[in-house]
């Protein structure tokens, strides 16, 4: 439907637009109707020129009509005219007929250059009528008026008198004469004895020479400035233009142009006597005079209608929530009253019956009070109904009302007099609610009303009736104080209110509802259901509508909706708006809605910081745990319980202790607390246990919530998991102190475990032994089979040498195939023994990688700590390293302890030399023997003798550790004598046990160069009859022989005159030349151990090996390798042709009394039987 | 029935002002009760000596002047705010004088004790000049057409119709009281002892002043011709002179005298105000400062 219309209108306003000037332009005459308040010739000859202007403006014929009052009722109810130049209050009745009507301009007067848009009305009289003088003296004159409806002419000075309290002239006094001229004529002539015209009147005449103006005064003169015409009354509003519902509103609007256009110099303003036109003006006053007068439209009596009823008790019925039966009950009762009120008045006299009959069917009472002139009072009528009011008969007031003031309240009957007075006056609407003690005792409220009428006897008379409202007054009162009392509540409560007619959209704010957006009610006005709609956020409007319709549907009890309005200074301002429909229509729409509004912006903002407080707390990734006061945990968030594994039920009013994991003691808790109390909160890490056992890491915040007066309310604590960055840190660590091939500690965490022993080892006065091992032949094994199988035998190895070691103690890998070791807890230096054997063994032992079987040894250098000296852990690391050197000089696979206090007697020889002296007078000085065999026959060759110091403290001492003191010292040459007088000894006891074997001892340069080291050697032979000379064999120094070769040679060659042998030892490490191997007579040559140990591993080694052996060979000397460590030694030295070797393969240096079983015992690794004997060379 | 008791006579103060001229006009059509007596002065240190002495029950006053008379010993009860001045409290000057910094040693005629000196204290602090800056000549503004003929003034805190008198010899408005809104506020006061006894006088004053204030509004050129006449001055200056003004309505009013209305709010900045320019020795209490019963009920 509504879009039908919508389309429908659409198309019409097209239409009229495409077609508008055509249709308003069209050859259709207007007709201006001008009211003939002078001659119409006189009127036709001003106007002419208005109508020709207009005409001429439009572009439209304009026909003037110059209607007198009759013509013109009829021509506007006929529709003949479309525009109407008329007073005011005829204005009134049209516009009263129809609202279609519109003003267009009001008429400007002009009088001597003042212009005016006012009209009043003159009371004149001729000026030698002394006894009128005020406008008191009026009361029952004659007067001469142009007409009833002339609002100059009759109605503004009518008003004038009722104010002054005169009568209305009426009947005889009161001569219609039709037109202004003619009044002033009769007021001249005498024929009435005053004159009302309208304003300008007079002026006029004057100006055209009618009149003599000092024959007429000017009676009620008002001093106006800037009026340009002498006046008797108030002013209004000049006559209006007015446009009838024929003129359509384009042409209104160039009408309006058009008048207000018209200059006042302009011919046709000229004509009309006019000043022109200015914008319409308020009518009001003239509409206000109308209803004093009680004139058309206005006219109706009494001046009580049921607008008025409605207005009067609007608020009684609505506020007080009357059912709408009483509503209905009223209005028609005063609907009822209203009719029955005028029939009875006008039937007064003739239908006395009728009137008694309907007096019974009002409450009250009806009556007619008359004020005689002498100022007594009576009630010519009163129905009986004037018993419950006053308590008196009608009889009783017929011919006197004091009776009735008697019974008036005392505090009320002044008033009331003087509102009779006033009424009687100014002939106004009586109208007062006031007390009235009854007979009985009871004081009653009344409420009466009346109008009055001058009566020709001077009398005044009213007619009204008066009725008992004291039922009302008490609610009245009632609902004053309720009302009193919500207001109250409203304006405390802050609370701004609105009604709303939901059907109009009619609404009512209270002053409340606009601060709340920041502006005063009536900024806001015109006020609608429109400003709150346009004030309110639109989604919330949507809402809001949404919840309405709700409530209109019956679904929702009441209405309540949050929302935001824009607030003057721009922002939004939450409101909480509650309603409820407290009226609907008969057909069940809603009809009066009324409600409140609530800032709630601080809620909305607060619920929002909450629910974003909310949303981190559930979102967060960090675990979070609300205790209350006494730890009791009250919440935790999502994340808690996918840390702990709790979930949050299980944990709801537990101790957070729950989660302890042990790993701290009372002292971390009793530290986190003290912090709490003290500063408020605490932060650390912490490792905490899960729900499944497992402890976790966490770094962990706790604040104390304190509440305003500085109570502890809360705990909160903050938590994430760190465990997985703890694992990394310790990766990390592990990283940085870790091997990472072996997984042995590195160099960082040896240094760290050394000092750590170190201490203990200060505190608990033990020891600590430092371990310095090289693996022997690792460097082959990563020769010939590749790296990959040289870090699996070094892992192998790490992993079974960590085994060999104690608890406490530490093996490291400080690089290659380099390991060091920390023993700790010794309680004297041979305590490291076995675990130092262990060591020897474990890394002995083959190892297997894949089908691979690979050996090797560990050379071990030990250190001790303390020391005599004061020693820092690199020194001790130094001398283990420098011990474990010594090992490996020593035939390898072997430990070497560092003596301190040989290292020191290096530094201070003296006492070190003694000390030897000592040794060699208090024989603790030993010799060793190793073998020496034909690898391929497994033949013993003989043994080597070597010196070991048996030191009654340190244990066995290799030479190293006391030979070079000695060295080019006498006391070597001693200790040399001692070695062969040992060893020739020792030779002849084998010889007794049935083993013959030679025994090779080693000669110092220093002792060969002897002089008497022949002879000596003589004496000693012949000390031991038992030993052949060939039984003995002298190994020199490749080094010392080269030292004086001469003499040496000289020795060697005497010393085999007598049989002995000579070889020359560490073949290969000195300055060998052809020459000197081909002069120096020595039998055989020792291959330096070093060529020999890393042949396998070194192909240079090899080389100089190879080429060693290809020398003797040129030479015919015989060859024995040392250092075969191991079978693969010996079977490399068989291929290459070196048939007789020397080393731990074979045999380590043992005791002498060990050799024989040795030596019987003793077989050749089954390799060295097989391997070809290349060189062809035998024995 | 014709012997109605009479009432005390109800002695009301006012002077020539704009905003007081409705009740005039109330009295010119018999709108006021028969017991209001209406005492035209030339200025309002006539009301003002006559609350004090007691000559006078009510006065037309501005706020501030009501608000000396309360410290001073005498109480007042505002009953119904007239008017606000928006521009037509004005400071006036000669030609030469063209900025509030220029007003720096000029003699200015102030009238002392009265609202003009609220004028002077805004407009020093708005020229940023202090008391002694400028030369004080204490004449109320019914007094200084005389002074200004004679040069013996260089500006003039003034108000219609005087205003217009001092405009037409030739001074200019400098600043007026549009710069200080909520300020100035033109009020009905009645001395509080006295408000019980004039009970209904008070109500028919009220009422009658609101009437014609309806009347100035729907009939707006009889009652301006009418003020215009009596003043003298013509229907187009006494129009201008209402721009400067605004008129509450009874509604308003009712609103305005509120317990925590817009009228104590004005009252609690001009006593600051006041006290610490030295125009008030002490703040006044404002107890029962407002009181809106003789407002017409709803109804």
């Amino acid at each position: 439907m509504s879009t039908l219309f919508s389309w429908t209108l659409r198309a019409w306003l097209l239409i009229a637009l495409t077609l508008g000037s055509t249709i308003t332009t069209a050859e259709e005459h207007l007709k201006l109707g001008v009211f003939a308040y002078l001659p119409k010739p006189v009127m036709e000859q001003r106007f002419q020129p208005l109508a020709n202007y207009l005409s001429t403006q439009l572009d439209q014929p304009v026909d003037l009509v110059v209607l007198d009052q009759e013509d013109m009722e009829a021509a506007v109810n006929a529709g003949r005219v479309d525009l109407l130049l008329t007073n005011p209050s005829h204005y009134l009745i049209v516009r009263n007929r129809s609202s279609m009507v519109s003003v267009l301009a009001t008429v400007v007067s002009r009088e001597k250059g003042q212009e005016v848009a006012s009209l009043g009305g003159v009371i004149v009289t001729l000026s030698d009528r002394a006894d009128i003088q005020s406008i008191r003296d009026l009361e029952r004159q004659r007067i001469g008026v142009p007409g009833m409806r002339y609002m100059g002419g009759f109605q503004t000075q009518a008003l004038e008198l009722l104010e002054a309290g005169v009568s209305l002239p009426q009947g005889e006094h009161l001569l219609l004469l039709g037109t202004h001229d003619r009044v002033i004529d009769a007021v001249l002539e005498g024929r009435v004895d005053a004159g009302f015209v309208r304003t300008g009147v007079i002026e006029h005449l004057v100006n055209e020479g009618k009149l003599d103006s000092t024959r007429l005064k000017v009676i009620h003169p008002q001093q106006f400035a800037g009026f340009p015409y002498r006046v008797s009354t108030r002013l209004y509003p000049e006559w209006p233009v007015v446009a009838l519902m024929s003129v359509d509103r384009p042409t209104m609007r160039r009408l309006s142009v058009a008048l207000l256009a018209l200059d006042a110099d302009h011919p046709a303003a000229r004509a009309a006597h006019i000043g022109g036109f200015v914008p319409p003006a308020d009518y009001t006053p003239v509409e206000q005079l109308a209803r004093r007068l009680r004139m058309p439209p206005y006219d109706t009596s009494p001046e009580f209608t049921l607008a008025d009823v409605w207005t009067q008790y609007r608020w009684g019925i609505v506020m007080g929530g009357m059912t709408l039966g009483v509503v209905i009950l009223l209005l028609m009762l005063v609907a009822h009253r209203q009719r029955a009120l005028k029939a009875a008045l006008q039937a007064l006299d003739t239908a006395f019956q009728e009137r008694e009959n309907l007096a019974k069917q009002v409450p009250g009472v009806i009556y007619q009070f008359r004020l005689r002139a002498d100022g007594t009072s009576h009630f010519p009528y009163a129905s009986k109904g004037i018993r419950d009011i006053y308590g008196v008969t009608p009889e009783q007031v017929m011919d006197d009302a004091s009776r009735v003031f008697e019974a008036i309240h005392p505090d009320d009957v002044d008033r009331i007099s003087t509102s009779i007075q006033a009424s009687a006056r100014t002939l106004t609407v009586w109208h007062e609610q006031y007390r009235v003690n009854l007979p009985d005792g009871r004081t009653i409220w009344v409420e009466g009303e009346s109008s009055p009428e001058a009566r020709s006897d001077g009398s005044i008379q009213w007619h009204g009736y008066i009725r008992d409202i004291t039922e009302r007054v008490q609610v009245d009162q009632e609902l004053r104080d309720e009302r009193r009392r919500l207001n109250d509540i409203l304006v405390g409560t802050h609370v701004g209110t609105w009604e709303w007619n939901v059907q109009t959209g009619e609404t009512i704010f209270n002053e409340r509802w606009a601060e709340i957006i920041g502006y005063r009610l009536e900024e806001l006005r015109p006020i609608s259901i429109e400003t709150w709609m346009k004030f309110t956020h639109p989604d919330d409007l949507k809402i809001s509508s949404e919840l309405l319709e709700k409530h209109f549907r019956g679904e929702a009890p009441y209405y309540e909706c949050e929302a935001r309005m824009r607030h003057r200074d721009g922002h939004w301002v939450w409101i909480l708006d509650r309603g409820k429909v407290a009226t609907w229509t008969s057909d069940g729409k809603p009809l009066l809605m009324s409600g409140t509004h609530q800032d709630i912006t601080q809620r909305k903002q607060a619920d929002q910081a909450l629910r974003l407080a909310a949303n981190v707390f559930s979102h967060a990734r960090e675990g979070i745990l609300i205790t209350d006061r006494e730890a009791n945990i009250v919440e935790v968030n999502q994340a808690f319980v996918h840390i702990t594994g709790y979930s949050r039920e299980e944990v709801l009013g537990k101790n957070p202790r729950l989660l302890n994991s042990g790993r701290q003691d009372k002292d971390f808790y009793a530290a986190m607390f003290h912090d709490l109390q003290t500063q408020g909160h605490w932060h650390g890490e912490l490792w905490n246990r899960r729900k499944d056992g497992n402890v976790y890491a966490e770094m962990l915040t706790i604040t104390a919530v304190r509440d305003g007066s500085g109570e502890v309310q809360n705990y909160i604590a903050l938590f994430s998991d760190i465990t997985p960055l703890k694992e990394h840190q310790a990766q990390l660590e592990h990283i940085a102190h870790y091997d990472a091939l072996t997984r042995l500690p590195n160099r960082w965490l040896l240094a760290d475990r050394l000092k750590q022993g170190m201490r203990q080892a200060s505190r608990r006065g033990q020891l600590v032994a430092v371990v310095y091992l090289d693996l022997d032949g690792f460097k082959a094994v990563n020769d010939i089979h590749g790296h990959e199988v040289g870090d699996q035998l070094l892992i192998g190895l790490a992993h079974r040498m960590s085994k060999a070691l104690r608890e406490g103690d530490t093996l490291a890998r400080i690089g290659g195939d380099e390991f060091v070791g920390v023993l700790v807890d010794l309680p004297n230096a041979e305590s490291c023994t076995p675990t130092l054997q262990r060591l020897l063994h474990a890394a002995a032992e083959a190892v297997y990688v894949g089908d691979l079987e690979l050996h090797v040894s560990a050379s071990i250098g030990v250190s001790i700590y303390p020391q005599a000296e004061e020693v820092d852990p690199d020194q001790l690391v130094r001398q283990a390293d420098q011990a474990m050197y010594q090992a490996k000089q020593s035939g390898k696979n072997r430990y070497h302890i560092f003596d301190a206090e040989q290292d020191r007697s290096v530094r201070g020889r003296h006492e070190s030399l003694e000390r030897i002296r000592q040794a060699l007078k208090n024989h603790e000085f030993v010799l060793y023997y190793q073998p020496k065999v034909h690898m391929q026959s497994g033949e013993v060759l003989g043994a080597e003798a070597l010196i070991r110091w048996q030191h009654p403290e340190r244990g066995l001492l290799p030479p190293a550790a006391f030979l070079p003191v000695i060295e080019n010292h006498p006391l070597a040459v001693e200790l040399g004598e001692w070695v062969l007088d040992n060893a020739l000894t020792q030779i002849e006891a084998w010889h007794g046990q049935g083993l013959s074997i030679s025994v090779s001892v080693n000669v110092g340069a220093l002792e060969l160069q002897h002089p008497d080291f022949v002879s000596r050697l003589h004496t000693l032979l012949d000390r031991h009859p038992g030993v052949r000379a060939q039984d003995l064999e002298l190994e020199i120094l490749e080094t010392s022989a080269l030292e004086d070769f001469a003499a040496v040679s000289r020795v060697m060659a005497t010393c085999q005159e007598m049989g002995i042998k000579f070889s020359v030892d560490d073949f290969g490490t000195g300055y060998s030349s052809l020459t000197y191997l081909k002069r120096l007579p020595a039998a055989t040559l020792k291959i330096d151990q070093s060529f020999v140990r890393d042949m396998l591993d070194n192909p240079e080694d090899l080389a100089i090996l190879k080429g060693l052996l290809g020398l003797a060979e040129a030479f015919n000397r015989q060859v024995i390798a040392e250092g075969v460590e191991t079978p693969a030694h010996g079977e490399m030295l068989l291929r290459l042709g070196c048939t007789c070797g020397q080393g731990y393969a074979i045999a380590r240096p043992m005791p002498a009394q060990d050799l024989p079983r040795w030596a019987m015992t003793w077989t050749a690794p089954p390799s060295w039987n097989l391997t070809p004997d290349f060189s062809g060379q035998s024995r | 029935m014709s012997g109605c008791g009479r009432s005390e006579p109800l002695h009301v103060g006012l002077h020539p002002w704009p905003g007081y001229e409705p009740l005039l006009l109330a009295r010119h059509f018999g709108w006021l009760p028969d017991a209001v007596h209406l005492h035209e002065g030339d200025s309002a240190r006539n009301s003002i000596e006559g609350l004090k002495a007691g000559t006078l029950s009510a006065a037309c006053l501005t706020l501030d002047e009501v608000l000396g008379v309360r410290v001073a010993g005498t109480p007042l009860t505002v009953i119904l705010v007239m008017n606000e001045s928006v521009g037509a409290d004005a400071v006036l000057a000669r030609p030469g004088i063209r900025t509030l910094t220029a007003l720096k040693g000029k003699r200015i005629a102030v009238e002392k004790g009265a609202v003009g000196s609220l004028v002077l204290q805004k407009t020093l602090a708005a020229a940023g000049l202090a008391a002694h800056d400028i030369d004080k000549v204490n004449a109320a503004p019914s007094e200084q057409l005389p002074l200004w003929e004679a040069k013996q003034i260089d500006v003039a805190i003034s108000y219609p119709p005087y205003s217009k008198q001092l405009i037409r010899a030739g001074a200019h408005p400098l600043y007026d009281s549009r710069a200080f809104p909520h300020t100035i506020l033109d009020v009905l006061a009645v001395r509080s002892d006295r408000m019980r006894a004039h009970d209904t006088g008070l109500r028919g004053l009220v009422a009658g002043y609101l009437r014609a204030l309806e009347h100035l509004r729907v009939n707006r050129e009889d009652a301006l011709r009418r003020i215009a006449a009596w003043r003298g001055t013509s229907f187009e200056e006494t129009e201008a002179a209402y721009r400067g003004l605004h008129l509450p309505s009874g509604e308003e009013n009712r609103r305005l005298l509120a317990p925590q209305g817009d009228l104590i709010r004005t009252a609690r900045n001009l006593n600051e105000l006041m006290t610490t320019s030295a125009l008030l020795p002490e703040p006044d209490t404002l107890t029962n400062l407002t009181n809106a019963a003789y407002l017409p009920s709803d109804r």
